[in-house]
């Protein structure tokens, strides 16, 4: 269960999408989230989709994984779907029974809402299946960069995301070991009315909150005495490569867009 | 002998509170020894470490690195640099999300090119033996690893003195025994000064020389066979007597007919068995 927070739902593979810098991957999926929006009809959601596919079936990421993040969203999809079946009235009437009507136009809203919710989630969790939290947060500390011309903390986000990536284990280490110590002296944190439960969790969480600021105070001490004055002036081990296939992807999301615009209605 | 620091009548006060931490402290540290700090709980060593790299500076007195001063702006960061410290706890002291990463921080922190740093971390690491963890996450290792891992860092700055705040006492036997040959090696083959904090009085037995702290103050400083045979000084500064030193004299009492009182283990197993 630690493996799984450390890395978030990244998937390991050696995968063309995999292998793409962080940065790419980033511009891709938050422009993915607005090009999804000019599909209008059958054959640009049609080519929506096939990208969609194809790109899926690069990463090398099996299905299931990908399931896995529709999985919590699947409801509002349902719900959303039926809204739109039940409440657009446009086109044939299909269905009436009583005051439920049924119009050709609802249902095909509600076949393309559901559809671009799938591919807008499922785009995104292939970010983070394919890319490692630590190069997510590289890549936005570089993409975001310019912004500290405007003294937004680029560089002290991005150290609180890597450090807070580093000590999550850490922490889950620490809280199953307050876990046991307050078991053995009689606490039960799995049974009993939900009132009792939460009362439980007050003398895991107060320890658990004095020592992550002891260690705060004793890593920031320890991050002065190896020298650490902010961002200006830093050089970085961990370098990102940006290589022809970021270009080209990020070309064909042009084209893609491009195709979009001239197929919509 | 030459200096690498010298600490000159350091008074400090933590802010808010009445009496000195530290009072009138005075020190020199020779180049290329393994100085113990010995005292009891809040008597001021890890202020006085604290002193020595400028996490902390003096309210009167100075320090010197080399021919830098903690106090002065533009020496500082070189002072951090020459001076590395590994502190108590193992975890605490992790900032990287892998091995290479935490060696690169301070790096990172100097500015120094990449390629040069990709050297450094190679080499630095080999020289703790944990080459084989370049990419190993922190909560992958043992305390003495981790422990391996910031002296790595350390190293890769290029120090001239490594100080060590109970560096090995959150750490099993084994940890222990790892991280203190790990120092020793560097200070025996490569003349880095050690100055190590330590409970442990058999460790600081094997110290080039041992100070003493008490209330804030230095009471004693000299080598470890003179001030272990100071019986008053160590109980007045609130220490123990090594194991060696109270077996010897209890068996003295006994009878067992030894010459003097042994400090260590070796001495004192080499003169018994020349009883039988
Ligand atoms: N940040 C602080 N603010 C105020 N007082 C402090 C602070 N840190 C330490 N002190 C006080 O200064 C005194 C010396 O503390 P110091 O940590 O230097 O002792 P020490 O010799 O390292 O003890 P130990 O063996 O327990 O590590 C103690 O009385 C302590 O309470
Ligand atoms: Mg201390």
């Amino acid at each position: 269960m630690l493996q799984n927070v450390i890395i978030g739902q990244y998937y390991p593979a050696s995968s063309p999408l995999h292998r793409m810098d962080s940065r790419s991957k980033l511009i891709a999926a938050f422009f993915y989230l607005f090009i999804v929006f000019l599909a209008n009809n059958w054959v640009t959601y049609g080519v929506l989709i096939a990208f969609t596919v194809v790109t899926i079936s690069l990463s090398k990421v099996p299905f299931r994984f990908l399931y896995k993040g529709l999985k919590p969203i699947l409801l509002l999809v349902v719900f959303t779907m039926l809204l739109h079946i039940f409440l657009t009235k446009e086109g044939d009437l299909l269905y009436k029974a009583g005051f439920l009507e049924i119009y050709e136009g609802g249902v095909i809203q509600g076949i393309f809402i559901a559809l671009r919710l799938l591919l807008l989630v499922m785009m995104t969790s292939l970010l983070t299946l394919t890319t490692t939290p630590i190069d997510i947060t590289d890549g936005l500390e570089h993409l975001l960069g310019p912004l500290k011309k405007w003294r937004l903390p680029v560089h002290e986000f991005a150290l609180m995301m890597s450090i807070s990536l580093r000590f999550i284990p850490t922490l889950l280490q620490e809280t199953e070991k307050i876990m046991k110590a307050q078991m053995a002296r009689g606490a039960d944190f799995t049974s009993g009315p939900i009132k009792e439960r939460a009362k439980a969790f007050v003398p895991l969480l107060v320890p658990l909150f004095v020592s992550s600021f002891k260690r705060a105070e004793e890593l920031a001490l320890a991050m002065e005495a190896r020298g650490y004055r902010g961002g200006e002036g830093r050089t970085r081990l961990r370098a990102l490569e940006w290589h022809q296939r970021d270009t080209f992807a990020l070309i064909l999301l042009a084209l893609l867009t491009l195709s979009l615009f001239l197929l919509r209605n | 002998m030459e200096n690498i620091i010298t600490v000159k009548d350091v008074t400090f006060s933590y802010p808010g509170e009445e009496t000195p931490t530290l009072k009138g402290v005075s020190l020199d540290v020779h180049k290329g020894e393994w100085l113990s700090i010995v005292g009891h709980n809040g008597s001021g060593k890890s202020t006085l470490a604290k002193m020595l790299n400028g996490l902390l500076l003096p309210s009167e007195g100075a320090v010197n690195v080399s021919q830098y001063t903690t106090g002065l702006p533009d020496d500082i960061w070189e002072v951090r640099r020459l001076v590395g410290m590994v502190f108590q706890n193992p975890d605490n002291q992790f900032v990287g999300t892998s091995v290479q990463d935490d060696i690169a921080f301070g790096l990172e922190n100097f500015g120094v090119p990449r390629d040069e740093m990709v050297k450094r971390i190679n080499e630095s690491v080999a020289r703790v033996g944990m080459e084989a963890f370049l990419n190993q996450e922190p909560h992958q290792l043992s305390g003495g690893q981790k422990q391996r891992v910031a002296i790595a860092g350390i190293l890769a700055q290029k120090p001239s003195v490594i100080v060590l705040d109970e560096a090995t006492s959150m750490l099993d036997p084994i940890g222990r025994i790892e991280v203190i040959d790990t120092v020793r090696e560097l200070n025996k083959k490569e003349g880095i000064t050690v100055i190590s904090i330590t409970h442990d009085l058999e460790e600081a037995l094997s110290a080039d020389r041992v100070v003493v702290m008490k209330m804030g103050e230095k009471a004693a400083e000299g080598v470890p066979e003179d001030i272990f045979q100071q019986r008053e000084l160590l109980k007045s500064a609130g220490l123990d007597l090594p194991f060696s030193l109270k077996l010897s004299e209890a068996l003295r009492h006994q009878g067992v007919e030894l010459d003097k009182s042994y400090l260590t283990q070796e001495e004192l197993v080499n003169a018994l068995w020349k009883l039988a």
